[in-house]
Protein backbone atom coordinates (compact mmCIF):
# COMPACT_ATOMS: atom_id res chain seq x y z
CA UNK A 1 0.00 0.00 0.00
CA UNK A 2 1.35 3.27 -1.13
CA UNK A 3 1.50 5.59 1.72
CA UNK A 4 0.40 9.30 1.80
CA UNK A 5 2.80 11.90 0.65
CA UNK A 6 1.94 14.16 3.62
CA UNK A 7 3.25 11.53 5.89
CA UNK A 8 6.34 11.69 4.52
CA UNK A 9 6.02 15.56 4.83
CA UNK A 10 5.52 14.94 8.57
CA UNK A 11 7.84 12.83 9.00
CA UNK A 12 10.72 15.21 7.52
CA UNK A 13 8.67 18.22 9.85
CA UNK A 14 9.66 16.01 12.95
CA UNK A 15 13.34 15.39 11.68
CA UNK A 16 13.34 18.72 11.04
CA UNK A 17 11.97 20.02 14.21
CA UNK A 18 13.81 17.81 16.52
CA UNK A 19 16.74 18.28 15.13
CA UNK A 20 18.03 21.88 17.16
CA UNK A 21 17.19 19.96 20.01
CA UNK A 22 19.87 16.99 19.31
CA UNK A 23 21.80 18.93 18.14
CA UNK A 24 21.58 21.82 21.45
CA UNK A 25 24.67 23.02 22.89
CA UNK A 26 26.09 22.51 26.34
CA UNK A 27 25.28 25.86 28.14
CA UNK A 28 27.65 27.32 30.64
CA UNK A 29 27.31 30.30 32.67
CA UNK A 30 29.53 33.36 33.92
CA UNK A 31 28.34 36.18 36.22
CA UNK A 32 29.86 39.51 36.69
CA UNK A 33 29.96 40.91 39.90
CA UNK A 34 31.76 43.70 40.95
CA UNK A 35 33.15 44.02 37.98
CA UNK A 36 34.83 40.71 38.04
CA UNK A 37 33.73 37.62 36.10
CA UNK A 38 33.20 34.54 38.39
CA UNK A 39 34.37 32.44 38.13
CA UNK A 40 37.53 33.38 35.67
CA UNK A 41 38.54 30.50 34.59
CA UNK A 42 36.05 28.49 32.65
CA UNK A 43 36.54 24.57 31.45
CA UNK A 44 34.94 23.54 28.34
CA UNK A 45 34.55 20.23 26.22
CA UNK A 46 37.18 20.61 22.99
CA UNK A 47 35.01 20.64 19.12
CA UNK A 48 32.01 21.46 20.95
CA UNK A 49 29.71 24.32 19.92
CA UNK A 50 29.18 25.95 23.66
CA UNK A 51 25.92 28.44 24.93
CA UNK A 52 27.79 30.68 27.18
CA UNK A 53 24.95 32.75 29.42
CA UNK A 54 26.29 35.91 30.83
CA UNK A 55 24.77 37.36 33.83
CA UNK A 56 25.43 40.78 34.78
CA UNK A 57 24.04 40.96 38.45
CA UNK A 58 26.53 44.91 38.09
CA UNK A 59 23.94 47.76 38.25
CA UNK A 60 26.20 49.48 35.02
CA UNK A 61 26.59 47.40 31.76
CA UNK A 62 29.48 45.43 30.41
CA UNK A 63 30.81 44.61 27.32
CA UNK A 64 31.81 41.09 27.32
CA UNK A 65 35.14 40.72 24.72
CA UNK A 66 37.72 38.35 23.36
CA UNK A 67 40.02 38.96 20.35
CA UNK A 68 40.61 34.89 20.55
CA UNK A 69 36.84 34.00 20.50
CA UNK A 70 36.06 36.87 17.73
CA UNK A 71 33.09 37.41 19.75
CA UNK A 72 31.87 41.09 21.21
CA UNK A 73 28.57 41.87 23.14
CA UNK A 74 26.98 44.21 25.44
CA UNK A 75 25.77 42.88 28.13
CA UNK A 76 23.51 45.25 30.37
CA UNK A 77 23.30 46.32 34.00
CA UNK A 78 20.56 43.23 36.03
CA UNK A 79 20.99 41.58 32.70
CA UNK A 80 21.66 38.55 31.23
CA UNK A 81 22.95 37.49 27.58
CA UNK A 82 23.78 34.24 25.72
CA UNK A 83 27.14 33.84 23.30
CA UNK A 84 27.34 31.21 21.24
CA UNK A 85 31.04 29.95 21.20
CA UNK A 86 33.25 27.52 19.09
CA UNK A 87 33.77 24.25 18.36
CA UNK A 88 37.26 25.05 19.90
CA UNK A 89 40.56 23.24 19.40
CA UNK A 90 41.99 22.81 22.39
CA UNK A 91 43.65 25.62 24.51
CA UNK A 92 43.16 29.21 26.28
CA UNK A 93 40.93 31.63 24.81
CA UNK A 94 41.23 35.22 27.25
CA UNK A 95 37.97 37.13 27.51
CA UNK A 96 37.58 40.79 29.14
CA UNK A 97 35.17 43.65 30.29
CA UNK A 98 35.86 46.29 27.78
CA UNK A 99 34.48 48.69 30.03
CA UNK A 100 36.49 46.94 33.37
CA UNK A 101 39.78 45.93 31.56
CA UNK A 102 41.62 45.82 34.87
CA UNK A 103 39.65 43.83 36.82
CA UNK A 104 36.97 41.99 34.59
CA UNK A 105 39.42 39.12 33.24
CA UNK A 106 39.04 35.72 32.52
CA UNK A 107 39.60 32.31 30.55
CA UNK A 108 38.24 29.54 28.97
CA UNK A 109 39.88 26.49 28.72
CA UNK A 110 39.43 24.27 26.22
CA UNK A 111 40.58 20.36 26.39
CA UNK B 1 40.45 53.79 33.32
CA UNK B 2 40.65 56.99 31.75
CA UNK B 3 43.21 55.46 29.27
CA UNK B 4 40.86 53.10 28.35
CA UNK B 5 38.19 55.47 27.90
CA UNK B 6 40.15 57.77 25.07
CA UNK B 7 40.66 53.97 23.21
CA UNK B 8 36.87 53.36 23.19
CA UNK B 9 35.41 56.18 22.53
CA UNK B 10 38.46 57.25 19.85
CA UNK B 11 37.51 53.85 18.17
CA UNK B 12 34.15 54.08 17.84
CA UNK B 13 33.74 57.58 16.77
CA UNK B 14 36.50 56.36 14.23
CA UNK B 15 34.09 54.19 13.34
CA UNK B 16 30.97 56.13 12.68
CA UNK B 17 33.32 59.12 11.78
CA UNK B 18 34.61 57.44 8.27
CA UNK B 19 31.05 57.42 6.91
CA UNK B 20 30.52 60.80 7.34
CA UNK B 21 33.78 62.08 6.82
CA UNK B 22 33.24 60.08 3.23
CA UNK B 23 29.84 61.45 2.93
CA UNK B 24 30.88 64.87 3.51
CA UNK B 25 33.45 64.93 1.18
CA UNK B 26 31.32 64.10 -1.68
CA UNK B 27 28.15 66.16 -0.45
CA UNK B 28 31.38 68.96 -0.72
CA UNK B 29 32.54 67.68 -4.21
CA UNK B 30 29.05 67.78 -5.75
CA UNK B 31 28.50 71.67 -3.94
CA UNK B 32 25.33 70.11 -2.43
CA UNK B 33 24.26 71.79 0.76
CA UNK B 34 25.29 70.91 3.78
CA UNK B 35 21.90 70.91 5.94
CA UNK B 36 21.48 67.07 5.03
CA UNK B 37 24.75 66.14 6.66
CA UNK B 38 23.39 68.23 9.69
CA UNK B 39 20.14 66.31 9.47
CA UNK B 40 22.03 63.13 9.39
CA UNK B 41 24.05 63.74 12.65
CA UNK B 42 20.19 64.74 14.24
CA UNK B 43 19.13 61.26 13.59
CA UNK B 44 22.24 59.43 14.69
CA UNK B 45 21.68 61.35 17.97
CA UNK B 46 18.21 60.37 18.38
CA UNK B 47 18.34 56.46 16.88
CA UNK B 48 21.91 56.60 19.51
CA UNK B 49 19.85 57.27 22.19
CA UNK B 50 16.53 55.01 21.31
CA UNK B 51 19.01 52.30 20.94
CA UNK B 52 21.36 52.85 23.85
CA UNK B 53 18.34 53.20 26.40
CA UNK B 54 16.34 50.14 25.19
CA UNK B 55 19.10 47.57 24.20
CA UNK B 56 18.13 45.84 27.83
CA UNK B 57 14.91 45.33 26.24
CA UNK B 58 16.60 44.28 22.71
CA UNK B 59 19.22 41.80 24.09
CA UNK B 60 16.69 38.76 25.43
CA UNK B 61 14.87 39.16 22.07
CA UNK B 62 14.95 35.93 19.74
CA UNK B 63 16.19 34.14 22.51
CA UNK B 64 18.70 36.60 23.56
CA UNK B 65 19.60 37.35 19.70
CA UNK B 66 18.00 40.58 20.20
CA UNK B 67 21.50 42.51 20.27
CA UNK B 68 22.98 40.26 16.84
CA UNK B 69 19.91 40.87 14.60
CA UNK B 70 19.47 44.55 15.33
CA UNK B 71 22.89 45.22 14.49
CA UNK B 72 22.93 43.16 11.37
CA UNK B 73 19.77 44.75 10.25
CA UNK B 74 21.50 48.01 10.81
CA UNK B 75 24.89 46.91 8.73
CA UNK B 76 23.05 45.41 5.71
CA UNK B 77 20.53 48.55 5.78
CA UNK B 78 23.87 51.06 5.63
CA UNK B 79 25.00 48.79 2.71
CA UNK B 80 22.12 48.87 1.22
CA UNK B 81 22.30 52.95 1.62
CA UNK B 82 26.09 52.97 -0.10
CA UNK B 83 24.86 51.15 -2.82
CA UNK B 84 21.91 53.60 -3.76
CA UNK B 85 23.99 56.09 -3.16
CA UNK B 86 27.37 55.61 -5.33
CA UNK B 87 24.85 54.40 -8.02
CA UNK B 88 22.84 57.98 -7.60
CA UNK B 89 26.68 59.35 -7.97
CA UNK B 90 28.14 57.09 -10.91
CA UNK B 91 24.89 58.00 -13.01
CA UNK B 92 25.68 61.03 -13.06
CA UNK B 93 27.19 63.38 -10.13
CA UNK B 94 24.75 63.85 -7.39
CA UNK B 95 21.65 65.91 -7.45
CA UNK B 96 19.54 67.81 -5.04
CA UNK B 97 17.00 65.74 -4.95
CA UNK B 98 14.58 64.09 -2.23
CA UNK B 99 16.23 60.76 -2.82
CA UNK B 100 19.84 62.44 -2.14
CA UNK B 101 19.12 64.08 0.43
CA UNK B 102 17.02 60.90 2.39
CA UNK B 103 20.62 58.71 1.73
CA UNK B 104 22.63 61.36 3.12
CA UNK B 105 20.52 61.39 6.22
CA UNK B 106 19.87 58.00 6.47
CA UNK B 107 23.75 56.88 5.67
CA UNK B 108 24.97 59.52 8.57
CA UNK B 109 21.72 59.04 11.09
CA UNK B 110 22.70 54.85 10.93
CA UNK B 111 26.21 55.07 11.11
CA UNK B 112 25.95 57.05 14.00
CA UNK B 113 23.51 55.00 15.77
CA UNK B 114 25.20 52.03 16.66
CA UNK B 115 28.73 53.62 17.85
CA UNK B 116 27.27 56.83 19.70
CA UNK B 117 25.05 54.07 21.44
CA UNK B 118 27.70 52.37 22.56
CA UNK B 119 29.89 56.20 23.60
CA UNK B 120 26.39 56.63 26.09
CA UNK B 121 26.38 53.01 27.59
CA UNK B 122 30.15 53.06 28.26
CA UNK B 123 29.28 56.67 30.00
CA UNK B 124 26.29 55.68 31.40
CA UNK B 125 28.07 52.69 33.21
CA UNK B 126 29.60 55.19 35.83
CA UNK B 127 26.99 57.12 36.39
CA UNK B 128 26.51 55.91 39.51
CA UNK B 129 30.05 56.58 40.47
CA UNK B 130 30.85 60.11 40.49
CA UNK B 131 34.77 59.90 41.17
CA UNK B 132 35.16 57.49 37.60
CA UNK B 133 32.54 59.12 36.14
CA UNK B 134 34.63 62.81 35.88
CA UNK B 135 37.42 60.05 34.31
CA UNK B 136 35.52 58.43 32.07
CA UNK B 137 34.00 62.09 30.69
CA UNK B 138 37.06 63.36 30.09
CA UNK B 139 38.31 60.11 28.24
CA UNK B 140 35.76 60.20 26.49
CA UNK B 141 35.78 63.70 25.36
CA UNK B 142 39.46 63.72 24.81
CA UNK B 143 39.07 60.44 23.09
CA UNK B 144 35.84 61.96 20.74
CA UNK B 145 38.37 64.71 20.28
CA UNK B 146 40.98 62.34 18.53
CA UNK B 147 38.52 61.11 16.38
CA UNK B 148 36.85 63.93 14.71
CA UNK B 149 40.38 65.19 14.52
CA UNK B 150 41.44 62.26 12.12
CA UNK B 151 37.90 62.07 10.19
CA UNK B 152 38.72 66.35 9.51
CA UNK B 153 42.16 65.44 8.69
CA UNK B 154 40.56 62.59 6.51
CA UNK B 155 38.06 65.12 4.71
CA UNK B 156 40.37 68.16 3.93
CA UNK B 157 42.55 65.22 2.65
CA UNK B 158 39.81 63.81 0.42
CA UNK B 159 38.75 67.50 -0.75
CA UNK B 160 42.47 68.78 -1.64
CA UNK B 161 42.69 65.98 -4.10
CA UNK B 162 41.85 66.06 -7.90
CA UNK B 163 38.10 65.58 -7.91
CA UNK B 164 38.48 62.73 -10.09
CA UNK B 165 40.79 61.41 -8.12
CA UNK B 166 39.01 62.16 -4.97
CA UNK B 167 35.69 60.58 -6.13
CA UNK B 168 38.02 57.81 -7.12
CA UNK B 169 39.30 57.23 -3.06
CA UNK B 170 35.86 58.08 -2.04
CA UNK B 171 34.18 54.93 -3.72
CA UNK B 172 37.10 52.73 -2.82
CA UNK B 173 36.91 53.67 0.97
CA UNK B 174 32.82 53.01 0.58
CA UNK B 175 33.77 49.66 -0.83
CA UNK B 176 36.24 48.83 1.91
CA UNK B 177 33.59 49.94 4.39
CA UNK B 178 30.51 47.77 2.90
CA UNK B 179 32.88 44.61 2.64
CA UNK B 180 33.78 45.53 6.43
CA UNK B 181 30.24 46.00 7.26
CA UNK B 182 29.19 42.30 5.78
CA UNK B 183 32.09 40.51 6.91
CA UNK B 184 31.05 41.95 10.80
CA UNK B 185 27.21 40.87 9.62
CA UNK B 186 29.11 36.92 9.21
CA UNK B 187 30.90 37.29 12.38
CA UNK B 188 27.71 38.42 14.40
CA UNK B 189 25.46 35.86 12.80
CA UNK B 190 28.22 33.42 14.33
CA UNK B 191 28.10 34.74 17.53
CA UNK B 192 24.05 34.03 17.79
CA UNK B 193 24.16 30.82 16.45
CA UNK B 194 22.51 32.19 13.27
CA UNK B 195 25.60 31.12 10.81
CA UNK B 196 27.68 28.11 11.09
CA UNK B 197 31.00 28.72 13.37
CA UNK B 198 34.04 28.26 11.54
CA UNK B 199 37.63 28.15 12.21
CA UNK B 200 40.02 31.51 11.07
CA UNK B 201 41.42 31.34 7.94
CA UNK B 202 44.15 32.82 9.09
CA UNK B 203 46.01 34.22 12.22
CA UNK B 204 48.40 37.76 11.84
CA UNK B 205 47.85 38.75 15.75
CA UNK B 206 51.55 38.34 15.61
CA UNK B 207 52.01 40.51 13.28
CA UNK B 208 49.43 43.30 14.00
CA UNK B 209 47.44 42.65 16.92
CA UNK B 210 43.70 44.08 17.47
CA UNK B 211 45.45 45.50 20.52
CA UNK B 212 47.85 47.47 19.09
CA UNK B 213 47.31 51.16 18.14
CA UNK B 214 47.78 50.61 14.46
CA UNK B 215 45.47 47.35 14.72
CA UNK B 216 42.51 49.57 16.98
CA UNK B 217 43.41 52.20 14.10
CA UNK B 218 42.38 49.31 11.03
CA UNK B 219 39.45 47.78 13.15
CA UNK B 220 37.53 51.37 13.69
CA UNK B 221 38.55 52.35 9.73
CA UNK B 222 38.22 48.94 8.04
CA UNK B 223 36.96 46.19 10.88
CA UNK B 224 40.49 44.71 10.81
CA UNK B 225 40.31 41.21 12.07
CA UNK B 226 43.31 38.99 13.00
CA UNK B 227 41.80 35.88 12.62
CA UNK B 228 38.75 36.04 10.22
CA UNK B 229 37.11 33.27 9.38
CA UNK B 230 36.90 31.81 5.63
CA UNK B 231 33.36 33.17 5.48
CA UNK B 232 34.75 36.34 6.62
CA UNK B 233 36.60 37.06 3.91
CA UNK B 234 34.46 36.24 1.49
CA UNK B 235 31.70 38.32 2.85
CA UNK B 236 34.54 41.18 3.01
CA UNK B 237 36.31 40.63 -0.38
CA UNK B 238 32.71 39.72 -1.84
CA UNK B 239 30.68 43.12 -0.57
CA UNK B 240 33.61 44.87 -1.64
CA UNK B 241 34.46 43.96 -4.61
CA UNK B 242 30.44 43.78 -5.89
CA UNK B 243 30.38 47.72 -4.69
CA UNK B 244 33.81 48.59 -7.22
CA UNK B 245 32.37 46.94 -9.54
CA UNK B 246 28.74 48.52 -9.23
CA UNK B 247 30.85 51.70 -9.73
CA UNK B 248 32.96 50.77 -12.35
CA UNK B 249 30.10 49.26 -15.08
CA UNK B 250 28.12 51.99 -14.46
CA UNK B 251 28.63 55.72 -17.13
CA UNK B 252 30.90 57.71 -15.35
CA UNK B 253 30.10 60.69 -13.41
CA UNK B 254 30.97 64.12 -15.25
CA UNK B 255 33.58 64.74 -12.31
CA UNK B 256 34.68 68.66 -14.12
CA UNK B 257 31.44 69.90 -12.11
CA UNK B 258 32.75 72.18 -9.88
CA UNK B 259 35.81 72.59 -7.21
CA UNK B 260 35.16 72.34 -4.22
CA UNK B 261 36.32 74.30 -0.71
CA UNK B 262 37.58 76.98 -1.95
Amino acid sequence: MKEPLFMKWILWLCIFLAFPALAAPSEFNIRIEDHLFIPDVLRVPANQKIRLRVINRDNSSEEFESYQLNREKIIPGKSEAIIFIGPLAPGEYPFFGEFNPATAQGRIIVE
Amino acid sequence: MFLNAIVIVAREVIESALVACLLIALVCIRALPCRRVLWGFSLGAVLATLYGSSVDIITPWLDYRGQEVAIVAVHIFMVGLIIALLLKDTKGPLQLDRSTSWLIILLIGFSLTLEISEIGIYVGAYSGKPDQFTSALLGSVIGAGIGISLAVLGFYTLTRLRVETSVRVIYALFALLAGGLLSQCVQILSQADLLPAQNPAWDTSSVLSETSISGQLLVALFRYEARPTWLQVLAYAGGAAFVIWLTMVRPKPSVSTQQHLE
